[in-house]
Parts: C-alpha cells; structure tokens; sequence
C-alpha cells in the first residue's frame, strides 16, 4: 500500500471529470442503442469497462510514472511486433486491417501505440535535455516515430498515424523547440504532407472524404452519414428533444450513433447546452492533463503528460470536428463517451498516468 | 502559482526540466491554442444548434415523417333499379422496396443474388413486360429518384394464386411485398362494357395532369364510358395519415389523427339492366342468324330521355383493361373493322333510311309543301327528265320505288300518311326534289336540312358517353366539297334517307321518342343521380328539353297515326305486330356502300343490288309512350323482315307480353 499522504495531490478534480463523462457516456450509448438488439448490450458493456478502466486508472496512478522509463525500450519493440503482425494475421474489416480479435475482444495496435509512442518519445526527448542541436533530438526521435507511423499507414489507418505524428509535434514543441526550428520543421511537414500525397500513400477514400468536406466532387448519397450527423445535432436547438427523444437517433437515421456519432446524439438529445457540457468536461480532462505537465517534476512527466494531452485533444476535436461539418469522417471515437472497450480502457490508463504524474510533482519531505 | 511553485522546486532532490522557463511558456501557448480552437468548436456548436436549429429539424422531420394517403373505395355503379352493375374487388401487385433487398459488401454477388431473384419473380408472374431486366430498371429508377424506401409496383393485376405463391417465398426474396389495391370487376362484361368503360393505370404521359389535381402514380383512374366521365364523383376522397418511419423505412407508428378516407359516390345510371338483357336477348341470336357482324339497339324513354338500354354489337369485356390485356388482345380489339371499342348506338353514322320518312314527313307539312289530301302518284318507276334536254327520254334518268324492286309493284296514288305507312320512295322523291311533268316544284334539299336539325339529327351529342352526330346535307355544302352540283337526284335519295345523309341510332331513336313525346325532343342522358354511400342523392340530372319542335298538332296526330298504322295489317311491319298490343314504328332499309364495307367485300363495284343496312325505330305502347326504340343491324337486310322483328320481341319483353308466335327473322337473301 503506498504512502497515505501520495493521494493528498492526487487530482480529484480531473477524476470527477472523468467520472461524469463516462456516466454521461454510458447513458447516452443507452439511449442511442435502446431497442436496436444488435447494439442492445453495448451500455452495459461500456458501464463494465468503464469500471474496469477506473481500477487501471488507479492502479498505473499508484505506481511511479518514473518506471515507466524502465520498459520504455520494450515497449517500443512491442509495439513495432504488433504493428507489423497485425498487417500479417490482422482481422480485415472495411478493407482495412487494424485490428486482432482476440476471443471477441477486439485489440488495436494502434490504440496501444499511441500511449507506448508518447512515453517513448517523452523519455528520449528528456534524456537528450540541454543536447545541443536540438534539432538533431527532432530527428533522431523522427527517426524513431518512422517505423511505426510506415507501418499504421499500410493499415490503412490515417487517423492514427495523423494523431501519432501531432503527439510527436507537440512534444518537441514542448520538449525545447525555438522559433526557428519552428519554420524548419513547419516546411519539412509541408513537404512531407506533400510526398504523401503525390506518392499515393494516401488512399482514395481518404482523399475522398477531405474532399466531401469541402464540398468537391460531391456524389449524392456520398455524405449520408455526415449530413445525418448534422442533422441530428443541428436539430437539438438550446435543450434538445430529451433525452431518448431524437428522432434521427432514436429511429437511427444516424448512423454508427453509439460509437463514432455519439456527440451527434447528445447535440439531438440535449441540445447545445447538454453539447457544451460534454465539451467543456472534455476540455477541462485535457487542460488538467496539460496542468499536470505544468507541475511535473521532471522533463519525462512534463513530456508524457504533454504526450497525452495532445492524443486526447486530437482525438476529441478529430470526432467532434467531424460531427460539426469541420473535418473528414474518420473512425475516431470521443474519448471517455464513445462506445469502445479498448479505446476506453487505453484513455483511462492514459489518465492514470496523468495521475501518476500529478500526485509526485512534489517531493515528499518528511 | 509560479511564486508559490518556486521555493518547492528548489527543495527537489530531482533533476528540474533544464528549461523549465522555456517549458512552461511553450505549455501556454499549446493550452492556449487549443483553448482557441475549442471556441472556434463552440461557436461552430452554436451556429448549427441554434442559428440554423429550423433548417435541421425540417430536415428531421421530413426524414421520419411520411405522409401517406389512405385510399378511397370507388363509388359504384348501379341501374335505374338500384342493381350494381360493377364490383369493387382487390388486386394484386408485385413490388420491391429497393433498401429491403439483399445487401452484401461484395457489389458483384450482391447484384447477382438480386437479378436471380428478379428472375424468379418474372418467371412467376409471367406477364408481358414483366422481365427481370425490366424490374431491375424500374428499381433503379426508384433509387436514382434518391426514393430506395418507396415501393417500386413491378407487376399489377397479379392472379390470386401466383399473388400467394410470391407471397409465401417472400422470405427467400428480400425487398419483394405483395400488396392489393382497390380495383375492379364487371360482371356483365360485354352487356355493358361499352357503357360502363373500365378503370386502370393513369396514361403514360398524363401522369403530371392527373397528380396536379391529387392523384398518386399508381391510381387507378377511369379511362373510358361512365367510368371515365364520373370519374370526379366515383374516385373519393383519399384520407391522410402521418407516419413515422425508422431509418430502414419500417412503420413505426402513426403520428396524429388521420384523416379518414372518404368513400366515392355512386352513380345510379338510367339504364334498365332488365331491358338491357332483354334487347341483347333479342339483337345477338337475329345478327347470328343474318350473320350480321354489327348492330345497336338503343331504348328511351320518351318522356324524359332517359336511356333505358343501350346495346352496341360487337362489343368488348371491360374486365380484360382491368385485369390487364395481353398483347394479342389488344391488338384483336384494334384490327376488327367493326371496332368494339367503339359505342355502335352512338358513335356509327350510317344512312337511316326510310325511318327518316319521319322527318320528312314532318318537314312536308309544316313547310306547307304538301298537305293531308294532296295525292302524289307512285308508278313503281318512273323516269325523271335530264335537267338540260326535259324532251328527251332517253336522256333521263330511272327511279324506283323500293315495291317495284321487290315485287314489280306499285304504291298507286298516295297521300303523305299512305305514304309514310306504305314507306312509298316516289311520293317523298317528287315532294322534296319536285317533278316537273307534274308540276310538282318540290320543298328542296335545304328545308329538310333544316329539319334534320330541329330533329336533332348532326347536332353535338350531349349524352355522356359517345360523340356521334348525324349529319345534314345541303346543296352549299355539296358545291364547297365536292365543287359539284346538288341535283334533283340528290334530292330525291335525301327525301328517304339515303345519300348524303347520315345518322345515329341514337339520333333516330330520339327522332322517333320526339314523336312519341307529342313533338318535345328531350335531352338523352345516361346518369340519372349521383348518391353518397348512405344513399342520400348528392346530385340529381333531372331531364332536360332540348326543343320543342315547331310541330302543328294535326301534322304530329297524322304521322302518329300513320306510324301505328305501319304496325298494323296494313303497315310494312305488319308481321311484327303484338297481338293485343298497339304500338308505333318504322321501317328502314337504308343501302350503303362504305369504307367497311368495301374492305369486308360485303360491297363491290358492280354489285348488283347494294347491301342494306335493316332499320326499325319505334315506340310504345301507342297510347302513353313508355319506351322509344331504334333497331340498327349493319348489313342486315330488311327492316321490315330482320330490325322489326328484334323490335318486336325488345317491347314485348319490356312491356312482359307473352309473344307465341314472335315475328320470324328473315334469314340472309344470300341463303
């Protein structure tokens, strides 16, 4: 048992936050998965591992994030294996091979590349603190980041490798980054962006869906599933329909609504004040987070925390974004809301280091 | 929190960031640039959620909210008597809601488990039209109409039993359903098919007329006969209910009260489905035995103008448009050149023949051409002088009375009643072409045109169904035609009804129930009232008098007379005399030589005697009209010995008079 007086700085703010999210999370996959049976069992199961996923968040915030410096090595070749095994004796799904379907639990890679990922990055960016040029930490952990964002685009999976190299932006933004570094390294991602581009790495349907987006070489019935979404939320008005009450989610116009469009639900359901709940509580999740790198105790904490902020911030803006007509439709679900047990359980551990991280800014001195 | 940060750092044993300064600033700007772009989210919230909140939720609401009408039973269609001559029954359609079909990621298998099953399904119906290359694109249609839950009707009038069949492999077919529809049958068929029409599918092309005044594509709609001209009080009022659907198009429930339909109005005819029956009794068996291929049989009543029946040979079972015609059926009805489309009584303008005595007669008098006593001398033949060389014989030209042509006989002197009776061809030739040898100057073709027309004969038909109008010749018109010369011979065949003159059954029997009617024409019509379904009367046709004709008494008790005297031992209906029974007639043996006519072989150039047309209008019972006839049989010889006899059998059968010896048709001259 650790030390009674760790908790004293544990963040009960950001752990109410989390727990209301993921109240109102399980209610309103309830509501968007009332009497569909194919979908009927989601709510329990998210409220399950919803309190799994707390009990991970406490365990990995008991423990010393420091450890974690420890395994940072093996966790990179892990994630390099699975990375590459899955595009191997991955399950294909949609035409893309993202996932092992373990005994009908389902396991990203790429979920857990993310977390690995940022605590990699947070310690090589660390350790290489005061080295000089800076520049060359950015490289070498580009180096490091290569491998593995080569090997989420062969999924195909664009989200996450996006997600992956913003992770990787804000930390060596974080991690010392000067100005004109920052141009450098602005024109090397154009270039880059470019190259992917024009190489053809990047597949149609994702062209297509930036595409939609802007309204370019537009099908009609193409954009179904985004303009049900605008539909749904765009109807909510200031209160919404109540809750069980939207038409478009109840008679399930909208699509993929429990997962993928659960934002739109709440927008129909509660309207923009009931939205603007979900969306402060996930704000404020992130701005703790960026707290905790405030106050971390060394570069490594600062890192991972600043790691995890970016993951949850692109995360929640990629999907809410989608939903409000800003950006592409993607398969990125809102943490801490959306139906999704790996992507549930891998946001509260995310969390739990956060803790960690926060309940050890100061050293104990007696 | 800086300050307060500061003095802790310093007591750490840890190795603080190294730029912990810089550190934190760039944290500010990542913090603040999120904050930013969470407004940015916000604001984007805000202007969906409530700025264009009405635009989104109209949206909403078209997306699961159908309208859907409620269709209306068709009001009926009864006979005088209260007897419904047609039958409201469902039918069958085949159809496929095109999102319930069968999905598959794989677009290849997917459209091969569906054109499998388009092809079992066009194998099962069986219908002209109906292949699975057809329904795949009508389907289609329905999709790219960006309409995939509405019901595509791939095949109507599906029989029960393959309905069922279809019905019960539905599980194996996903997306097919098999609906009924209001619809109809006719249980009388040919008896009334030219009368009552038949309903179907709105017209290709008038989809946009029909639906701008509430019809839905797939209506059925009255196209032809009473069907079609009550259509605006047979059809209803759909209802309206409001449904909400789910995103597969289920029916979830009804929103709201609906509003109920509204059955049609039925329409009670004049028609008298007794008499109906009893002239078709009378009019097939005679043609069959004339081998007659066409005939008409219309019956009033005098005083009113009521059409108590109506029969038009050949005609066509109305159930084969509802029930859908095949191909070869349809083109049977097209290519008969004695079209069984067409409403013989109506619409067939054919030379009357001597029943136009009538008018002629009538117009004699009244004109003060003749009078009661004046005698005109029938020879049986006499030659009528060339207009240009009178002194010349040779040069002049023969005209017989139809007696001297059947049995070298002669009419003698006549007067107008004699000849009316005796249907004497010279008397009427010299009073309206005149006959110079005897002084006789002769009415002219233009007073009896005039005549036809007081009559009624070649004005517009008013009657609902049929446009059929007879037609008055007159010497301007010959000239602007033909750019030729009216003649005295001209005169002569217009003075019986022959020539240029021409007329519908309908028209003579109105001619003869004006007679009938003590010289008022009365409107013919065919839809007495229209009721509501609990029997109320919505509207009520009462009779209309076209005319009173400018008709002295003494002239209208003299062709009374002399109509009852032709139904008696002295007339030439004399065989079709009722025994105990007085009633009126006229003959009619009007030759032609038409288009059908020549094209059927039944006429030729050269031929020796012209075919006839047999021709009998009466009334009866002399005294109090009840019943105004005219018997029209193309190419069916006398109408003394084929068109009386029918006529006499139709009013014996009316008026429930046991006929032991009926008048004997007189079988083809052929024979």
């Amino acid at each position: 048992m650790p030390d009674r007086r760790l908790w004293r700085h544990f963040d009960y703010w950001l752990l109410a936050a989390i727990v209301l999210l993921l109240i109102g999370g399980v209610a309103m996959v309830y509501s968007a998965s009332r009497g569909d049976p194919v979908i009927e069992r989601t709510p329990t199961d998210q409220a399950i591992t919803a309190l799994a996923g707390l009990v991970v968040l406490l365990i990995i915030a008991v423990i010393d994030y420091t450890l974690l410096k420890n395994v940072s090595w093996a966790l990179y070749l892990l994630t390099l294996a699975s990375l590459g095994a899955v595009l191997v004796i991955g399950a294909e799904r949609f035409g893309a091979r993202r996932w092992f379907e373990l005994g009908g639990f389902d396991i990203q890679p790429g979920e857990l590349a993310k977390l690995a990922l940022g605590i990699v990055l947070a310690q090589f960016v660390a350790d290489r603190q005061g080295r000089r040029p800076y520049l060359e930490t950015v490289f070498l952990s580009g180096l490091l980041l290569a491998p593995c964002v080569g090997l989420i685009m062969l999924q195909p999976n664009l989200s996450t490798a996006i997600t992956i190299v913003f992770m990787w932006l804000t930390i060596i933004f974080v991690g010392g980054l000067e100005r004109q570094h920052a141009v450098i390294i602005t024109l090397a991602a154009l270039a880059m962006i470019f190259l992917v581009i024009e190489l053809g790495l990047i597949e149609d349907y994702q062209v297509n869906r930036i595409q939609q987006l802007l309204g370019i070489n537009v099908e009609p019935g193409e954009t179904y599933q985004a303009d049900q979404a605008l539909v749904a939320l765009g109807s909510g008005g200031w209160f919404g329909a109540g809750f069980g009450q939207g038409q478009q989610s109840q008679l399930r116009f909208l699509p993929v609504r429990h997962t993928d469009f659960i934002f739109s639900v709440i927008g129909e359901e509660l309207g923009f004040v009931g939205a603007m709940l979900f969306v402060t509580f996930l704000a404020f999740v992130i701005f703790r987070a960026l707290r905790a790198a405030w106050i971390a105790r060394d570069t490594f904490g600062r890192l991972l925390c600043v790691s995890i902020a970016a993951v949850l911030f692109l995360q929640t803006y990629i999907n809410l974004g989608m939903q409000v007509g800003l950006m592409p439709v993607t398969g990125v679900v809102l943490p801490f809301v959306s139906y999704g047990r790996s992507s549930l359980i891998t946001a509260l551990a995310a969390i739990g280091i956060i803790e960690s991280v926060a309940m050890r800014y100061k050293k104990l001195d007696f | 929190m800086i300050v307060n940060d500061l003095p802790i750092r310093r007591r750490t044993s840890q190795t603080p960031p190294p730029d912990n300064q810089g550190g934190r600033t760039r944290l500010l700007m990542l913090g603040a640039g999120m904050l930013i772009a969470f407004v940015l989210l916000s604001v984007r919230l805000y202007d969906l959620q409530i700025t264009y909140q009405r635009n989104f939720e109209a949206q909403a609401r078209r997306n699961s909210l159908v309208e859907r009408k409620i269709p209306a039973p068709r009001g009926l269609i009864y006979d005088r008597n209260g007897e419904p001559l047609v039958r409201n029954a469902p039918a069958f359609q085949v159809a496929i809601i095109p999102v319930r079909q069968y999905q598959s990621d794989n677009l290849i298998e997917r459209r091969i488990k569906r054109m499998e099953i388009y092809n079992r399904l066009a194998q099962m119906i069986n219908q002209p039209g109906v292949t699975a290359g057809d329904i795949y694109t009508r389907v289609l249609a329905k999709v790219q109409q960006g309409r995939p839950y509405d019901r595509v009707v791939i095949a109507d009038n599906v029989p029960r039993e393959t309905a069922l069949v279809i019905q019960e492999q539905a599980l194996t077919m996903p997306g097919v359903v098999v609906q009924s529809i209001g619809s109809r049958t006719y249980p009388y068929k040919e008896l009334l098919g030219n009368i009552l029409g038949y309903i179907g599918r709105i017209p290709a092309g008038q989809e946009t007329q029909y639906e701008q005044n509430g019809y839905e594509r797939d209506d059925r709609v009255g196209l032809a006969g009473i069907e079609f001209v009550a259509e605006e009080y047979l059809r209803g009022t759909k209802g309206r209910e409001t449904i909400l659907v789910d995103a597969s198009g289920e029916e979830l429930r009804r929103q709201g009260e609906p509003v109920a339909p509204q059955e049609g109005y039925s329409v009670r005819l004049t028609l008298d489905l007794r008499l109906q029956r009893i002239i078709s009794d009378a009019l097939i068996p005679a043609m069959q035995l004339r081998n007659a291929p066409r005939g008409a049989v219309v019956a009033l009543n005098p005083r009113t103008g009521e059409v108590l029946g109506m029969v038009s040979v050949p005609g066509y079972d109305n159930n084969l448009f509802v029930q859908g015609i095949s191909q070869k059926q349809w083109q049977a009805l097209q290519e008969d050149l004695h079209n069984p489309l067409l409403n013989h009584a109506t619409d067939d303008l054919v030379p009357p023949g001597s029943t136009f005595k009538i008018v002629t007669t009538a117009a004699l008098l009244e004109e003060g051409t003749v009078t009661p006593y004046t005698v005109i001398n029938d020879p049986g033949i006499f030659t009528l002088p060339d207009q240009y060389d009178p002194d010349n014989p040779a040069k002049g030209q023969k005209f017989y009375c139809w007696i001297a042509l059947s049995s070298n006989g002669q009419h003698g002197p006549q007067r107008i009643d004699d000849a009316l009776r005796n249907s004497c061809d010279t008397y009427f030739y010299k009073a309206v072409g005149g006959y110079a040898p005897e002084n006789i100057a002769g009415m002219g073709p233009d007073k009896l045109a005039k005549w036809m027309t007081i009559f009624g004969i070649g004005e517009p038909s008013k009657l609902e169904i049929g446009f059929g109008r007879g037609f008055a010749p007159t010497p301007a018109w010959k000239r602007n035609t033909f750019g030729d010369v009216w003649t005295t011979g001209d005169s002569y065949n217009m003075s019986i009804g022959q020539g240029f003159v021409l007329a519908t059954p309908l028209e003579m029997a109105n001619v003869m129930a004006s007679i009938a009617n003590d010289g008022v024409l009365m409107q013919p019509q065919l839809v007495r009232e229209v009721v509501d379904s609990d029997g109320k009367v919505i509207r009520a046709f009462e009779p209309k008098v076209i005319r009173q004709l400018p008709i002295s008494e003494p002239t209208l008790r003299l062709i009374q007379q002399a109509l009852i005297d032709v139904v008696s031992d002295r007339g030439t209906a004399r065989a079709s005399q009722i025994p105990g029974f007085q009633y009126a007639g006229k003959t009619g043996t009007a030759e032609f030589c038409d288009d059908v006519a020549i094209k059927t072989g039944v006429c030729y150039n050269g031929i020796a005697y012209l075919p006839t047309h047999a021709w009998f209008v009466a009334y009866a019972p002399a005294v109090n009209p009840q019943l105004a006839l005219a018997v029209y049989v193309w190419n069916g010889g006398q109408g003394s010995g084929v068109a009386a006899p029918i006529a006499q059998r139709i009013i014996a059968g009316y008026f429930n008079i046991p006929l032991e010896k009926p008048a004997p048709i007189e079988k083809s001259a052929l024979e």
